[in-house]
């Protein structure tokens, strides 16, 4: 159907020149982050447009923020957000995946009203809970003290569990949808075969699933890595914080006014989410935009 | 009816889930229901003041504000963003080389955490002599507008916007794109045929078949926008509540000043307020879909 006239050919570049000025937009600041992060304290003062050049480049930046400091450091707050990203993903989506399954599979009293609970949770502003987890909490804490077990609290378990309760509505929303249009015979084969429940649903149902497993876990992954505002409310001591609280508490640090310090702690904090969601993309963009174009 | 065997199943495979669900989202939600009835600061002893809290925010100026902020913010999102991204989406769904690589990039600010922007950001719209705008302005020779972009009073509130715009578009516009590519490529032939031309197509094919899309798009830019909180709280504004939010204020009120009954309370207004509007959407949108059939 490509008629080459004139005007086509106009709109199309016409186009293509909208998409790359929006293009520019998009990626233009995390460029300029990645090449800050390489010029030496005076090349930025210089010019902090400037790209390096191949003689003022230098990879002082990144040795000065990992230098260990009196305080906990990037190391720590990478150490805090991978504990306690794995662990809040990995139960929400077992413990999701399950609630699904029973709420797609089994008749259950009341369970429409169940599923309903589950989804309200997308739709509340999850800072209402802010003031009251914060006292929920601290009273947890208080009832080890009372205990004789204060040092038992740790901010990063409060968090831990906190994020695997926010990710829930998302994943039974989406493992819900997906088990419903699975056919019943392929569980009913194996239960002929004298299958438990269980069995079926771990060895039949989960493998089957794989996809949209993958799409759970990458959206509760991204959610849960990059969340602030309980972190900073739950976990506040240097040694329990996550890399969005641990960033933030740097510009503060003798490292704040230096831009290209700064930008080099960004880049490292930014590098293994970026390079995951390169590499997989296509599943990234399925999971997070998967639920508003199911609905 | 269940047999009881399949109800013990059913129980054992959700009860796990409901049971944190319940205790992390479901009881804080009730108990700061009823802390909202409570005067309680941090030095004080807290006792019951009935709807005193609720008076007080009825009264109180800069909640007024705040809640001003999320409207224009509501706006700007669902009056400018969305209809950005709907345009970036169609243009994308042409024929053009490099849709993948276009798509990757738009959506990179949707993956990034709000700190990395509002840190980033904060660079760009820096003091004269320091931000990258005002270098580049003053580069192409309108240094007369170099200003401190995000704690000028007067720029404040629309630069905030602009970068939450910036984070955000990102995601309607692919939401939108997915949209648009499971629109069957035969309504588009037939309005071909028909003689229609780019944008009757739009209007005619593409648009009716998002109506469904555009409106999950409407709810989650309108509720989002009422619960807003990151990128207005990092990044540093005016002194004078010019950027503050719902949400923001409520965190000043229940964690920098310990009033944890007043937060409470426009934790319980902000509920209402996010709830009742994205009722109204869905039920504007379903009379809207009415009237045309």
């Amino acid at each position: 159907v490509a008629r080459r006239s004139p005007t086509r050919i106009l709109a199309k570049a016409v186009r293509l020149a909208v998409l790359a000025a929006f293009f520019a937009v998009a990626v233009g600041p995390v460029v300029w982050m990645l090449y800050t992060s390489v010029k030496s304290e005076s090349a930025i003062t210089a010019s902090i447009w400037s790209l390096p050049s191949t003689e003022t480049v230098t990879l002082e930046n990144y040795r000065d923020i990992l230098s260990p400091r009196a305080e906990a450091g990037l190391g720590t707050y990478y150490a805090n957000s991978l504990a306690v990203t794995v662990v809040s993903v990995a139960a929400a989506v077992a413990l999701g995946a399950a609630a699904a399954y029973g709420l797609a599979r089994f008749a259950l009293p009341g369970k429409r009203w169940l599923y309903y609970a589950f989804l309200i949770g997308m739709m509340i502003p999850v800072h209402v809970t802010l003031i009251p987890l914060l006292r929920l909490w601290g009273l947890a804490g208080d009832g080890l003290a009372l205990a004789g077990a204060r040092e038992l609290y740790d901010g990063r378990i409060a968090l831990a569990v906190t994020y695997a309760a926010f990710s829930l509505p998302v994943t039974v929303f989406i493992l819900y949808g997906f088990f419903v249009n699975v056919p019943r015979e392929i569980e009913e084969a194996a239960r002929i075969d004298g299958a438990t429940t269980w069995q079926v649903f771990a060895h039949v149902m989960l493998p089957l699933s794989r996809p949209a497993l993958a799409v759970v876990t990458i959206f509760a992954f991204v959610s849960t890595w990059n969340e602030f505002v309980f972190a900073r409310t739950l976990a506040n001591l240097p040694a329990w914080m996550t890399l969005p609280v641990g960033l933030r508490h740097l510009t503060t640090s003798e490292f704040g006014d230096s831009m290209g310090r700064m930008t080099a702690g960004m880049t490292l904090a930014v590098a293994p989410l970026v390079v995951v969601y390169v590499v997989f993309q296509r599943h990234i963009v399925r999971g997070l935009t998967r639920g508003a174009v199911k609905g | 009816m269940p047999t009881p065997d399949e109800r013990k199943a059913a129980s054992a495979f959700v009860a796990p889930a409901l049971a944190v669900y319940a205790l992390v989202v479901a009881l804080p939600i009730v108990y700061g229901l009823g802390m909202s009835l409570y005067k309680w600061d941090v030095l004080a002893e807290s006792r019951f003041a009935g709807l005193a809290n609720f008076a007080e925010i009825a009264s109180d100026p800069v909640f007024w504000r705040s809640l001003g902020h999320n409207l224009i913010l509501v706006f700007v999102s669902v009056a400018f963003q969305l209809p950005l991204a709907l345009a970036l989406a169609v243009i994308l769904s042409g024929a053009v080389p490099g849709r993948a690589i276009f798509r990757t990039a738009y959506f990179l600010p949707v993956v990034l955490p709000s700190v990395v922007i509002a840190l980033l950001w904060k660079y760009v719209l820096d003091a004269p002599g320091r931000g990258l705008l005002n270098g580049l302005l003053g580069a192409v020779g309108l240094g007369g507008l170099e200003r401190t972009w995000l704690t000028d009073p007067s720029t404040a509130l629309g630069a905030l916007i602009g970068v939450v715009c910036w984070r955000h578009v990102g995601f309607h516009l692919v939401i939108y794109y997915a949209g648009i590519q499971s629109i069957s490529e035969e309504l588009y032939e037939a309005a071909r045929v028909d003689g229609a031309g780019p944008l009757r197509r739009f209007l005619h094919v593409t648009l009716p078949g998002l109506e469904r899309v555009i409106e999950i798009t409407v709810v989650l830019a309108v509720v989002g926008s009422l619960k807003y909180f990151d990128l207005f709280f990092l990044m540093p504004g005016p002194p004078e509540h010019e950027t503050e939010l719902v949400t923001t204020y409520l965190f000043r009120k229940g964690i920098e000043d310990e009033r944890y009954g007043y937060a409470c309370a426009l934790a319980a207004v902000l509920l209402a307020v996010s709830l009742a509007a994205a009722a109204a959407v869905l039920g504007l949108a379903r009379r809207w879909r009415r009237g045309e059939a």
